[in-house]
């Protein structure tokens, strides 16, 4: 499967009263066309901020991207101007943002703000574009989409919304889809609509999807590939079957853990909390809340090593008890 | 009756008035709680389940006696709720406590922790001023909250802690009956695991009844001994735990059990997809409320008849012509 897009040593800092923190460091992974790689970890874990460094979205100031390199199709993002940046945005790449209520705007109706793209991004006339956007309300699944292109958002319930958004994003045919956390705010029956609409335009489109989720159980259904973020580095990243058959990082392990299971009386949660970006701790940022933890890890983190046997599919870990290459 | 019952709610109804305009007279009503029924004995976790605007914090409300139902009543230890005044309210508000969803919200932003935790103790009359510091340091170092954090503001604290604190606070008085409306909702699947871990320990501690609240279906599966699934202000469903979740009867409970993704890739799963949203809670009402989303729905009953909640088998009651 070719690349389409490869994060290469993305590191994003954020310069704060408090002082400067690295909220995304050293994060690498490629999601070839067509597959899905899910980003998964626990709020604050720098998920949004690696996607918001993809499409150069950072609030800046305070955020910054301090190295690294973003390849879709082989060009870096970053290297390019504003102006062809702009371009991408809702064109090859498009995203659904966290909060489906901010990023649609009130005072505009769905159908407007839907033809709206397909102008910037393509010769249509007005008319075009509102025929075209009838018919994609059609595609996400809207009823009588001819007259709910003339719905102002908060006439739309939550799926809605949501599906609208889906429209918005898939307008021009992008070929990779940015979606973060696109049902957390749904209801479960909603949530399972949404995804299954999700995947099938995805299908149909050729679409990759980068699909950000805190949520273990959407990652199990939609992924192919999984990278587990922790303080703003990911710890743990393979193929979505490994990951829940044999997790090695021991947060990966602790999260799957947490999770209520038919048949478990008690809950076998991490201990203690995320730390502050401010302050991580030496060596492993998990190490503070890692039962397995040794000397070393409080002294030195490791790096993200491949642990899979030559010729199976890659297993990157981050941990000391995965790297016969430790220092003694 | 069984003497084991500590709240029991009969026929309840609450309705939410519309005004349409500034001169017209409101002539619609949101149906929140439509008519419900349940009992809870006591020591179990009565688990309610249900989508948002199905009417579970409405019933949180009218059990805990903040609001008034427009009919029905609720029976605690077999007194009316509604009916009880003056030493006999207080007892009452004594008893039952509240654990909120949103820690961020429910806690004083301009009050310390200590004083916090500590002032149901102070408005109850409970302790002596001078004793009331002691009581609130042993709850937090109950609920795991370390003492040298009596003086810190709710801001200071993570989402976690901070639902330790209104777990705190919600114990102070000794409570018998905790209504948690989505406790855990809104925590981090790590947090969370803390959390319910800590609500079933201060339960087998105190002997607690817990009416557990929350959308999630696999966080009610692992706490509730029964559960009641609400669509629309009516319970649609009440079973057993394991009932429910190995045999649902009521064809919206298989839709809710069917959406939730279950975290293995390689499970099997036939997922059965609801078409819609749910219908408004808004006006009249007529047959089965879930008919027109329902996949098993019959022209010639559903859409006219609405069915009643009835005992299919010993303790499963569902709300279906089709089961
Ligand atoms: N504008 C900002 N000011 C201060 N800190 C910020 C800002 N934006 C992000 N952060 C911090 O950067 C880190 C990464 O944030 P990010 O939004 O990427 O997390 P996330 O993984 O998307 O979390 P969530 O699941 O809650 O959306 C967090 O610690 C967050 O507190
Ligand atoms: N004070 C009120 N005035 C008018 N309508 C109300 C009021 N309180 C609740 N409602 C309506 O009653 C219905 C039930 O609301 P309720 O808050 O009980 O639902 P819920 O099941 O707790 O939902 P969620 O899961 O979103 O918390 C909703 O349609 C809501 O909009
Ligand atoms: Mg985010
Ligand atoms: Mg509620």
């Amino acid at each position: 499967m070719p690349v389409l897009l490869e994060v290469d040593n993305l590191q994003t800092q954020l310069h704060l009263a408090q002082g400067s923190a690295r909220v995304v460091d050293h994060v690498s992974f490629t999601v070839g066309s067509s597959q899905t790689l899910a980003l998964v970890g626990e709020s604050g874990c720098g998920k949004t901020m690696t996607a918001y460094s993809i499409l150069r979205l950072l609030p800046s100031p305070p955020a910054a991207i301090a190295g690294g390199r973003i390849l879709f199709s082989g060009v870096n993002l970053l290297d390019l101007p504003e102006q062809k940046m702009r371009k991408i945005r809702g064109g090859k790449i498009s995203m659904i943002f966290q909060e489906p209520l901010t990023s649609l705007n009130p005072v505009f109706r769905v159908g407007s703000q839907i033809a709206e793209v397909l102008q910037v991004h393509n010769d249509l006339s007005r008319q075009d574009a509102l025929e075209r956007s009838v018919q994609l309300l059609q595609d996400v699944g809207i009823p009588s989409p001819k007259e709910r292109i003339r719905d102002y958002p908060h006439q739309l319930s939550g799926g809605m919304r949501q599906r609208v958004m889906i429209a918005i994003a898939i307008a021009c045919k992008p070929q990779l889809l940015i979606a973060d956390e696109p049902t957390t705010a749904l209801d479960v029956t909603v949530q399972a609509q949404i995804m299954e609409l999700l995947l099938s335009l995805k299908q149909q489109h050729n679409m990759a999807l980068l699909l950000i989720t805190h949520d273990l159980g959407v990652v199990a259904e939609a992924a192919q590939d999984v990278a587990v973020m922790y303080a703003g580095r990911i710890v743990e990243y393979t193929d979505v079957k490994n990951l829940f058959a044999k997790p090695q990082n021991p947060y990966t392990q602790g999260l799957l853990n947490s999770l209520p299971q038919p048949g478990v009386s008690r809950l076998k949660p991490i201990r203690g909390m995320i730390p502050s970006i401010f302050e991580l701790p030496r060596g492993c940022k998990f190490c503070t809340r890692c039962d397995k933890a040794f000397d070393l890890c409080m002294q030195q983190e490791p790096g993200l090593v491949n642990i899979a046997p030559v010729g199976e599919k890659s297993h990157f870990v981050r941990c000391w008890l995965h790297q016969n290459n430790a220092p003694r | 009756m069984d003497n084991k019952v500590l709240l029991d709610v009969i026929d309840l109804k609450k309705s939410f008035p519309i005004s349409k305009g500034f001169f017209s007279r409101t002539n619609d009503y949101i149906r929140a709680v439509d008519g419900i029924n349940f009992s809870l004995e006591q020591g179990e976790i009565l688990g309610l389940v249900g989508e948002s605007g199905c009417g579970k914090s409405t019933v949180a409300r009218l059990v805990l006696n903040l609001d008034r139902p427009d009919s029905g009543s609720i029976l605690f230890k077999g007194d009316n709720i509604f009916d009880l005044r003056q030493a006999a309210l207080k007892q009452f508000r004594r008893s039952v406590q509240i654990i909120f969803q949103d820690p961020f919200s429910s806690l004083n932003p301009r009050k310390k922790v200590g004083g916090i935790i500590g002032e149901p103790l102070l408005i109850h009359g409970i302790l002596p001023r001078g004793k009331i510091r002691e009581k609130v340091i042993e709850l937090m170092e109950l609920v795991g909250l370390r003492r040298d954090y009596y003086d810190r503001y709710p801001h200071e604290f993570s989402s976690g802690q901070r639902q330790r604190i209104g777990i705190a606070r919600a114990l102070s008085l000794t409570p018998e009956l905790i209504i948690a409306d989505e406790p855990v909702s809104a925590l981090d699947v790590s947090i969370q695991a803390q959390t319910i871990n800590l609500l079933m320990d201060m339960k087998k501690q105190f002997g607690l009844t817990y009416l557990f609240i929350s959308h999630d279906l696999s966080v009610v599966r692992h706490v509730s001994s029964r559960v009641a699934v609400m669509y629309l202000g009516k319970i649609v469903e009440r079973a057993t735990n394991q009932r429910l979740y190995e045999s649902p009867m009521h064809p919206y409970t298989e839709a809710l059990l069917s959406a939730v993704p279950v975290p293995d890739p390689c499970a099997a799963k036939k997922r059965i997809i609801l078409s819609g949203d749910p219908p408004s809670p808004i006006g009249f009402r007529r047959g089965c409320l879930f008919a027109d989303r329902c996949p098993i729905a019959d022209r010639t009953i559903c859409f006219d008849n609405e069915p009643q909640l009835i005992e299919k088998t010993t303790g499963h009651w569902a709300a279906c012509h089709k089961r």
